[in-house]
């Protein structure tokens, strides 16, 4: 047992959406159909003062992912490291998980009428590779790593809240993020 | 006959009537509307329909693009092509079509019902699925499209209408199936999966590693570097990250074509290599013959950046031939390089991007390398320099997204008015005397009276013209800020932390020099680099080309050594005048070298590989007018890989092999501490080739084959001798095969070459190669020529189209272009995923906005009187109110009224203002209006 999130590095990430196109070339993901996307947002903070930011987002594996409790038949599961994802043989198509994840990270296929979302590249991690999109980053900024095995201390340099992202307190994501000092 | 017949004849003659126009034709005459065209008017017909001759309709006619992707060659592709070995049939490749084309699938399906086979049932499910799953999909597709097609004759349509209600009506069974009298053939084994390692090549910032993996000719990801030995690795932006989408798109080139309507119409014929071989090689004789070498002229840019380069073989085969019209400078660093020669003698003092991490405080000066990559290491090392804490501030007119990720101060100067920001910072320095007198006295002439050159009477040094000796104007911060719309105490601020930091980096880009005052902005940059003596050092700058750095042997093709006969040179951005008024242009006004007065106006183009033609140069509209008549320039080839709007206003076009077809070698845009080989990928698509293939046959033709092959016929041949001669000077380098193998070479001796550090270090035994062996702050060259718009000094000096125009009364938004992530130039602006990374828009600062009525989102029009693009608009903070900006590179795509509706910018940039001493293109400075639709 092990649970495997994200880690992201905000401060080196250069908006790129290399991460992006990595996964969509390597999932070969219909228009519009995204397991991992890439933004900059722009917004005004509590001063008044412009903010940008960049931020990469993909399924954050949650601890409390809403898209397993709603799903009808357990399609959408935690796998033993941690990560979710969906059985396509379970899956009825009924898209529960695609309104119910405050991230929107699980998809209705167009092709294929079944949830489709990041199960964090397992089948490349079986051959002991990295995600596709931790192996895009230009500046090396996003890993695959095992919370658990993150010490405190190093947990407290990062967060999981943003003024862009819903409340960490609805899902408990797997997700780190370390953020620029404003 | 019977029913089985019958049915296996319909499916075998649709199958004919794809595989090829000449069999085609035979089925065109039973038609009952075959006399109401003449049989040339039919095959032109077929050739709109299928052939690609017509660049405003492209059918889907591959299963990969009928089931829901723009690519060619994919997964879909795929499974076809394993289907199809199954049953042990082999693709013919149609005309060179992907297996997945429909004609092949019916041509398989007729294979598999007609052979003679014991198992008949599997065969039945098996005919069955395949025509469920792929083939009655790609007729419907086809079909539908074909009766949207205005000019189609109604036939063609109705030959696949009734082909699909029979299709679709008839079950198949065990009785459709044998009679045509040969047995099934063996399952032929799948090849497997497989990496062949290769590397970007097209005129992008990020030459990355490029690993396809390959089955049967599909190419079904793309992989970067994850070499862990590499340091640093050489991965893939965004771009090619998206390789597929791009060179795999179905809109590719497919056939040799000649311009039938009238330039730009889009309607092309179809011809044979052997045609287009001939009309070449006649018009570059016939063009020699009557007008003289210096009429035919080869459009420097190019979406081939390998040491193969068709471009420079088209000139080379020209030189053979007497010669050409060449050009100097380019559309990306015209004023810096040339200007550098004036400062320092020359333009090549760039620095690794690994100096960068010793920078104590860095200045990303109009650069983003965010987006433009430069080296696809440079952003990880910026991001190490952020990580150390060391302070990073942005000058841009823009917060792109490199200002977005690294600076913690943001200056959003006026687009243009770089070098009176340089000005005041440079005044700020001497007021308080933080200028590195040392370096000053040691290595310049010109900062002050007591370093000017002989024969120059006094007030003239940089140093009198900050403090205003002759004009009596003191360009202070406060002076500035009027110009650059920068507050004085932020200058101040700026100056003052810049000339106390050491060493300080200012990483000039080549934004702020592609103005219509460009060469000002550039030697500002280098003026304040000396001014704080950061010149020669780790982590300093010194505001040359950055893109030319010394450290091992850039790649190219050194074996290509033969000369130009002819001496006339044009500045690049002036070629569209030599088109109209070439024998006009003078030496000193517009530039031309090497002779006094050029022999002819240009009448023979080529764009190889290049965008130049329309999208790319500047006032798209008015190169339209030129290029419309064709009795100014008399002949245009083009040679590409996709209808760009270029090809478009070709006479002649010709298809070319992409970067997954073909053999190639390239270093990066900046540095050369790694090499990349390109290897071929898949077989060529449908009859596109290396451009060396088809100007060999032209040599040929000529007469000149010997000379122009010199005893290498095939491009592995000056691939293998470059390399060999490369690797005498490079003996870390592999052999090869395995260089080869490996797709390039990461040079373990990772070269920190600092941008003249000899000249610093050792001043005795490397002055600079200017006049006066120093470094020209005051350049008398410049002075001799007693012109009023070039200046001797830095200085900064308002421009057409700048903040201080009128015309700013009828368009008062100052327009800048920028280099967007999603393309490089213009390449991949027709790649579907790319658009899903940024879509056109133009951005403006919400209080421009508000004044115009203008939401975020909002369709507009931006104009001036070039022309129009209707876009819409971005609303953002992150531009400075009073500039709008386009990213640069949109394909151009007018509507009925000649609207552009794809965001290319150079439909509002303007050809009337070259740079006034490079004469170089000032893209970013355009005068524009905006208005909600």
């Amino acid at each position: 047992m092990a649970t495997y999130g994200f880690v992201y590095d905000q401060t080196r990430c250069i908006g790129c959406n290399a991460c992006q196109m990595a996964c969509k070339d390597g999932h070969d993901l219909e228009m519009g159909l995204f397991f991992r996307k890439a933004a900059t947002l722009e917004y005004t903070d509590e001063q008044g003062s412009l903010r940008v930011m960049h931020y990469s987002g993909s399924c954050n594996h949650c601890q409390d992912a809403p898209c397993i409790a709603h799903c009808p038949t357990g399609a959408m599961h935690h796998q033993d490291d941690g990560t979710v994802a969906v059985d396509p043989l379970k899956c009825i198509g009924c898209g529960t998980c695609t309104w119910i994840c405050p991230y929107g990270a699980p998809k209705l296929s167009h092709k294929t009428g079944r949830s489709m979302k990041c199960d964090a590249c397992l089948d490349r991690r079986k051959e002991g590779k990295e995600p596709l999109c931790v192996e895009a980053c230009l500046t090396h900024c996003l890993q695959l790593r095992d919370l658990d095995a993150i010490s405190d201390e190093e947990k407290r340099r990062y967060t999981n809240a943003l003024p862009i992202l819903p409340s960490p307190e609805k899902t408990h994501p797997n997700l780190l993020i370390l953020t620029k000092k404003q | 006959m019977t029913n089985r017949n019958q049915w296996q004849a319909c499916i075998g003659r649709l199958a004919d009537f794809l595989e090829s126009r000449e069999k085609a034709m035979a089925i065109c005459a039973s038609f009952p509307g075959f006399n109401a065209h003449t049989p040339r008017e039919w095959e032109l017909m077929y050739d709109f329909c299928f052939r690609g001759t017509d660049a405003n309709f492209t059918p889907p006619l591959w299963a990969s693009v009928y089931l829901g992707e723009k690519a060619l060659l994919n997964r879909t592709s795929l499974e076809i092509i394993r289907f199809y070995h199954r049953w042990g049939y082999a693709p013919q490749w149609m005309e060179g079509n992907p297996p997945d084309y429909l004609g092949e699938q019916l041509r398989f399906l007729e294979y598999l019902l007609g052979a003679e086979s014991a198992d008949r049932s599997a065969r039945a499910v098996a005919a069955r699925d395949f025509l469920d799953n792929y083939l009655l999909e790609g007729l419907k597709a086809l079909s539908q499209s074909l009766a949207d097609y205005p000019d189609v004759y109604p036939d063609i349509p109705a030959l696949f209408r009734d082909a699909l209600r029979e299709l679709s009506f008839h079950e198949i069974s065990e009785e459709d199936l044998g009679g045509a009298g040969f047995a099934l053939k063996d399952p032929i084994p799948d090849e497997e999966e497989h990496i062949i390692a290769s590397g970007g090549l097209n005129n992008c910032g990020g030459i990355c590693v490029i690993r396809p993996h390959v089955q049967e000719n599909c190419v079904v990801q793309i992989e970067s570097d994850c070499n862990p030995s590499h340091a640093p690795q050489i991965r893939a932006c965004v771009r090619g990250r998206g390789y597929r989408k791009t060179y795999l798109n179905p809109d590719r080139l497919r056939y040799p074509m000649r311009r039938l309507g009238e330039r730009g119409s889009g309607q092309f014929e179809r011809i044979s290599w052997e045609e287009a071989v001939s009309l070449i090689a006649d018009n570059i004789q016939r063009t020699g013959r009557e007008y003289g070498p210096g009429s035919r002229f080869v459009l420097y840019g190019t979406g081939v950046c390998g040491i193969m380069r068709p471009g420079t073989l088209m000139n080379r085969l020209l030189a053979l031939d007497g010669g050409y019209l060449n050009a100097y400078n380019s559309y990306s660093s015209a004023c810096v390089t040339y200007i550098s020669d004036y400062v320092y003698g020359t333009p090549n003092g760039g620095s690794s991007a690994s100096t960068q991490l010793d920078a104590k405080l860095m200045i990303l000066w109009a650069a983003n390398t965010a987006e433009t990559i430069f080296g696809p290491e440079r952003n990880y090392y910026l991001s190490q320099l952020k990580q150390k804490g060391v302070k990073i501030v942005a000058v841009d007119p823009r917060l792109s997204q490199t200002g977005v990720t690294y600076a913690d101060d943001w200056f959003a100067l006026r687009p243009s008015t770089d070098a009176a920001l340089a000005d005041a910072m440079a005044y700020v320095i001497f007021e308080e005397g933080l200028q590195d007198q040392h370096f000053i006295d040691t290595y310049c002439i010109g900062f002050d009276e007591d370093h000017m050159p002989e024969g120059v009477p006094a007030g003239e040094s940089y140093h009198s013209y900050l403090f205003g000796v002759k004009d009596g104007v003191r360009k202070t911060p406060e002076w500035a800020e009027a110009i650059t719309g920068i507050e004085a105490h932020r200058i101040r601020a700026l100056a003052r932390e810049y000339a106390t930091t050491k060493p300080a980096c200012i990483e000039a880009g080549f934004g702020a020099q592609r103005h219509g005052n460009g060469e000002q902005s550039a030697r500002a940059l280098m003026m304040l680099a000396c001014l704080t003596g950061n010149v020669g050092v780790s982590g300093g700058s010194n505001g040359a080309n950055g893109s030319m750095i010394n450290e091992h042997m850039p790649m190219a093709n050194y074996l290509n050594r033969t000369p130009n006969p002819y001496p006339g040179k044009i500045p690049t951005f002036l070629w569209t005048k030599a088109i109209e008024h070439g024998t006009e242009l003078e030496p000193l006004k517009d530039g031309i070298k090497g002779v006094e007065r050029l022999d002819s106006n240009i009448k023979m183009l080529f764009c190889m590989a290049s965008d130049i033609l329309i999208n790319q140069h500047s006032n798209i509209n008015d190169t339209i007018r030129i290029l419309k008549d064709d009795q100014k320039c008399e002949m245009i080839v083009c040679s590409d890989v996709f209808m760009t709007p270029s090809a478009r206003y070709a006479d002649l076009v010709l298809p070319a092999t992409s970067v997954f077809e073909g053999e190639n070698m390239i270093n990066p845009w900046a540095g050369s501490n790694y090499y990349l080989k390109h290897n071929r990928v898949i077989r060529p698509l449908f009859g596109c080739r290396f451009e060396w293939d088809w100007l060999k046959e032209v040599a040929e033709k000529m007469g000149l084959y010997d000379e122009f092959i010199e005893g290498k016929p095939e491009v592995g041949d000056w691939l293998k001798a470059n390399y060999a001669f490369i690797r005498e000077k490079e003996p870390e380098l592999p052999d090869y095969e395995t260089f080869s193998r490996e797709g390039g070479w990461q040079f373990k001796d990772q070269v920190k070459a600092v941008g003249f550090e000899q000249e610093i270090k050792d001043p005795a035994n490397h002055p600079f190669p200017t006049p006066s062996g120093k470094i020209e702050i005051f350049s008398k060259r410049l002075y001799d020529l007693h012109q009023p718009d070039m200046a001797a000094i830095p200085r900064y000096m308002p421009c057409p189209e700048g903040p201080e125009d009128p015309l700013r009364e009828k368009f008062p938004l100052q327009l800048i272009g920028w280099h967007t992530r999603r393309r490089a130039h213009s390449i991949h602006d027709n790649n579907e995923w790319q658009d899903e990374v940024e879509k056109p828009g133009v951005w403006i600062h919400p209080d421009d906005a508000a004044a115009r009525g203008i939401r975020d989102g909002e369709m507009t029009e931006v104009f001036n009187d070039r022309g129009r693009i209707r876009i819409p608009a971005v609303v953002t903070r992150r531009i400075r109110p009073g500039v709008a900006a386009i990213s640069q590179g949109g394909w151009f795509t007018p509507d009925g009224q000649g609207t552009d509706v794809r965001g290319s910018i150079n439909v509002l940039t303007s050809t009337a203002y070259p740079t006034p001493i490079a004469k170089g293109n000032p893209q970013h400075t355009n005068l524009v209006e905006i208005s909600k639709v």
